[in-house]
């Protein structure tokens, strides 16, 4: 039983608008980011994949199973919407207990896993807490422990730690980490430090095109020998913004550390330095514009 | 000036136009129904309160649904200007097509023949549709629930056809039987529910606001 | 999985306030419309008022309602025409008029000179008085002079009648299901006591009571369940649910089947346990007469009366609501209610509509006249209901493919 994701030329298109543009991809088994800025398309992409939404032109299949069985589908898979909630009075348990029926598991099952899962996103004391009641990392938590209620082989995952504190977001990273042995566990985001933490494959999403599909890796090397950083005045700094794209800023009382994109060493006192996920995925977007990149 | 005027026009578009495409329909649909030409006092009291006073329902219910969902609640609280200002705008709109809508329904009537005094008959819709879409706003703000909101005055309405023996002076179809005593009684409820639905609203959203 | 989720819909509903102000609106109308009603007591005889009946007797039939067909006509007033329950008043044309006149002529078989003349004589020897406690005394000089005439037949007499009917236009009291209505006569001691025995050893008296039961229930039954199919829908949407439940495993006719057989028997369960105090007394009743009564009466009444309407009306309003996510179907249900309940030609009567009435305790016979078109109408308002389940299976399906673009039919169609 193959544990891949495959697309092919797959289009969507919201009237004249094209949310998605020829994508083709495979999607491995383990941790797989998805990045891209705001109205990419990933999110797009993932209701596909969930069974939400249709392409309107390609294929895809999950774990070797076209998307257009959607029964089939939505038994491998398990969701997190963006803006995940449930019914506000009800309690953590109840919700599980209720999705858990939506998810197909007997009394039995339900009787087990429930307690296993909220015990796993920490929320054991919490069977009576009101979902209208919880804060956003509460109901993120819960939202990831109905997802894998039944057990999925593939995981989606949308913007799952936006809106968090920095304390709640490593905790979901760890958990999803958890998640992810033996299954494919597709996490899309633009927070570009998720990804770093957590994926070993990841694609970049760009109007609707698939600017980029590797390891990350492969990401990284990209940017290998252009990624520089110098010590400036304020001034020098408008000019840098303006000739060179800027990945990171430190002030120091009068002088500035920059971290910046450039082909080439662009003057003396400039440090040629190790580049980061973010480094290589802005170098992607602005120097690589048009460029699809697919390793 | 200005804010006045943004704020009608953002609710009329957004808020107020379906519903009062619902009641021009309830309005031009009466002639299927029922008759309109030739009726007498009593005939046309029926029709007032047992048909055209629903508009008050359809109307007034509506000024809380465009913040029902409480994070657009919170978000406008947090705002300068007042939430209960938006809702008093809100239902002078509403009652302004309420009058609109009775005064050119009982013209209508007027021009068809029927023999009824004008004002007598005004007074009689808006008390009946006043009360109703009052009791409407006052439960939505109580309960926040905007199905049970249109349940409870619906069903008032509906209960009224038993007879007048439960209501004593809120009965709705007093009119039928002679009496308008009743209409002064059902106005100043209907008032009453009006004023405390727009301030159960303000304590509500203020109270949630300050707790979040 | 279905009796899991239905389960869970009628756990959740257990929690709504919808539902106990259901219960409380089904107890408060019950004991304000049905509560301390009369009780059947055997008649006795030598009494000056045993009831009124409309006679089945054909000629009684003609001849009443070619009298009130003949008064009518010489008022001069409008027609008086009830389509929906309000009264709506029909202006007959010069040509009308003389359409009218000649139906008139050829149900007496006199000229319309003739008859018209019979009837200033009748009105010179006419005459009415009324007491000190307004009983009125009638005096007639003359017997009433414009009768149907013993050769024509009641087939002859109804196809005229449909003329008259259609001179006037619908909901007036010339239609053929109002005919009898001109029929009303004495009940006499002997038909009162077999109407008595019919109510005991036919009916087995809970039957009599569960018809008034379902009269006066089926009415709130009308609306009440919009209620349900809207607050069910639209929580949904209101908790931002949709995406969640869209993307679970169970299949589109186990989500929306469960919620709507959840709202369908927290509807219909209290109407069952309200029914035991009408059945108390029917139980009383059979047991001071010395009979026996049927304990199932009610379960049979509710479930073949009442439940077909609880089944269209909670599947109007859920295809509504998720056709348009908005209260539309409150406002639909209203109308389509008001309609039901006021075109009612008469207070025994089924026909097409949705809330069949039969407001009188016994009537057992006429009971079992109107029954073939109450069976007819209970399966028509079934399997409509079933329709329109299966258009609310369609359009979740294609919500949740996406194929409807944010779940609103009337977004898409803008695209």
């Amino acid at each position: 039983m193959e544990t891949e994701i495959r697309l092919e030329g797959v289009c969507k298109y919201y009237g004249k608008k094209q949310a998605l543009k020829d994508v083709t991809m495979t999607i491995p088994s383990g941790m797989f980011g998805l990045l891209g800025r705001n109205g990419a398309g990933k999110t797009t992409l993932m209701k596909i994949l969930a069974t939400l939404h249709r392409a309107d032109v390609g294929k895809v299949s999950v774990c070797g199973v076209d998307v257009k069985n959607s029964a089939e589908i939505r038994n491998m898979t398990g969701y997190l919407p963006q803006d995940f909630s449930m019914y506000g009075n009800m309690g953590a348990y109840e919700a599980m207990d209720y999705l858990g029926t939506l998810s197909g598991l007997s009394k039995g099952e339900r009787k087990k896993r429930i307690p296993e899962l909220l015990e796993k996103v920490n929320l054991s004391h919490n069977y009576r807490t009101k979902v209208k009641a919880m804060s956003g990392g509460m109901r993120r938590r819960l939202g990831i422990a109905q997802a894998i209620l039944n057990n999925p082989k593939v995981l989606i995952v949308d913007e799952p730690t936006a809106g968090l504190d920095p304390e709640e977001r490593v905790r979901f990273r760890n958990l999803l980490c958890e998640i992810a042995e033996e299954r494919i566990v597709i996490l899309s985001t633009h927070i570009v430090g998720d990804v770093e933490a957590t994926c070993e494959n990841i694609a970049v999403l760009d109007e609707g095109s698939l600017k980029f599909a590797g390891t990350v890796e492969e990401l990284l090397n990209m940017a290998e020998g252009r990624i520089y950083t110098a010590e400036v005045s304020r001034m020098e700094l408008e000019k840098i913004k303006k000739d060179y794209i800027v990945t990171g800023m430190l002030t120091k009382g009068s002088m500035v550390d920059v971290r910046f994109v450039s082909e080439e060493k662009p003057f003396e006192g400039a440090k040629n330095c190790e580049p980061n996920v973010e480094d290589a995925y802005l170098y992607l977007m602005n120097e690589k514009g048009g460029e699809t990149v697919c390793l | 000036m200005e804010k006045f005027l943004k704020i009608s026009a953002v609710n009329f578009k957004y808020n107020l136009l379906p519903h009062l495409l619902v009641s021009m329909l309830l309005c031009l649909a009466a002639p299927l129904f029922i008759g309109t030409r030739n009726l007498d006092t009593y005939q046309v009291a029926k029709i007032m309160e047992a048909y055209l006073c629903l508009l008050g329902i359809i109307l007034l219910i509506p000024v809380f649904i465009p913040d029902m969902n409480k994070d657009i609640r919170d978000l406008i609280a947090s705002k300068r200007m007042p939430v209960y200002s938006l809702h008093i705008i809100r239902t002078l709109w509403a009652l302004f097509f309420l009058v609109l809508m009775s005064l050119a329904f009982l013209g209508v009537l007027k021009g068809e023949n029927c023999a009824f005094d004008f004002g007598e008959m005004f007074y009689t819709v808006m008390a009946n549709a006043l009360f109703l879409g009052g009791m409407g706003m006052f439960v939505f703000a109580l309960f926040d629930q905007a199905v049970f909101a249109y349940m409870i005055p619906l069903v008032y309405y509906v209960i009224n056809f038993g007879g007048r023996k439960h209501f004593g002076n809120f009965y709705l179809f007093s009119m039928q039987v002679g009496h308008f005593t009743e209409k002064h009684y059902l106005l100043a409820g209907g008032l009453i529910f009006m004023a405390g639905a727009v301030l159960l609203r303000k304590i509500v959203t203020s109270f949630s606001f300050v707790l979040s | 999985m279905l009796i899991s989720l239905i389960k869970k819909e009628c756990s959740m509903w257990m929690k709504s306030i919808v539902f106990y102000a259901y219960v409380i609106i089904l107890i408060v109308f019950y004991v304000s419309q049905l509560e301390g009603g009369e009780l059947i007591r055997k008649p006795e005889p030598g009494g000056d008022d045993y009831g009124y009946i409309y006679s089945d007797d054909e000629n009684i039939i003609m001849n009443g309602t070619l009298k009130d067909l003949v008064c009518d006509f010489e008022s001069e007033r409008d027609f008086a025409t009830y389509p929906v329950g309000f009264y709506k008043s029909v202006t007959l044309s010069e040509g009308e008029r003389e359409q009218l006149a000649s139906c008139i002529s050829r149900l007496c078989k006199m000229s319309r000179e003739e008859w018209e003349q019979a009837l200033v004589e009748y009105s010179a020897g006419y005459s009415v008085e009324y007491d000190e406690l307004g009983r009125e005394t009638v005096e007639e000089k003359v017997p009433w002079p414009i009768v149907v005439p013993s050769d024509m037949t009641y087939e002859e007499f109804e196809a005229i009648m449909e003329e008259v009917s259609d001179i006037i236009g619908p909901g007036n009291n010339y239609e053929k299901e109002n005919l009898k209505e001109h029929a009303e006569v004495k009940m006499t001691y002997e038909q009162a006591l077999l109407e008595y025995d019919n109510i005991l050893y036919k009916d087995k008296v809970s039957g009599a009571y569960a018809r008034l039961f379902c009269d006066y229930i089926g009415i709130i039954l009308g609306l009440l369940p919009v209620f349900f199919g809207t607050a069910r829908v639209l929580k949904d949407k209101r908790s931002q649910v949709k995406e969640v439940v869209y993307a679970k495993k169970a299949g589109t006719a186990a989500i929306v089947c469960s919620r709507y057989l959840g709202i369908v028997i927290m509807i219909f369960l209290p109407v069952l346990l309200l029914s035991f105090l009408p059945m108390s007394k029917a139980v009383f009743v059979a047991k001071t007469a010395g009979v026996k009564v049927d304990y199932l009466a009610f379960v049979k009444y509710a479930a073949g009366w009442l439940l077909p309407t609880v089944l269209f009306v909670t599947a109007f309003s859920y295809a509504i609501t998720e056709l348009t996510e908005g209260f539309l179907a409150i406002l639909a249900g209203m109308v389509v209610w008001f309609t039901a309940l006021f075109s009612s030609v008469t207070l025994q009567w089924a026909g097409w509509n949705l809330i069949p009435r039969f407001n009188s305790l016994g009537e057992y016979n006429l009971f079992l006249y109107l029954r073939p078109q109450l069976v007819a109408n209970r399966i028509f308002y079934t399997v409509l209901a079933l329709m329109l389940l299966g258009l609310t299976l369609t359009v979740y399906a294609l919500k949740r493919k996406g194929v409807l673009k944010n779940g609103k039919v009337s977004e898409n169609l803008g695209s």
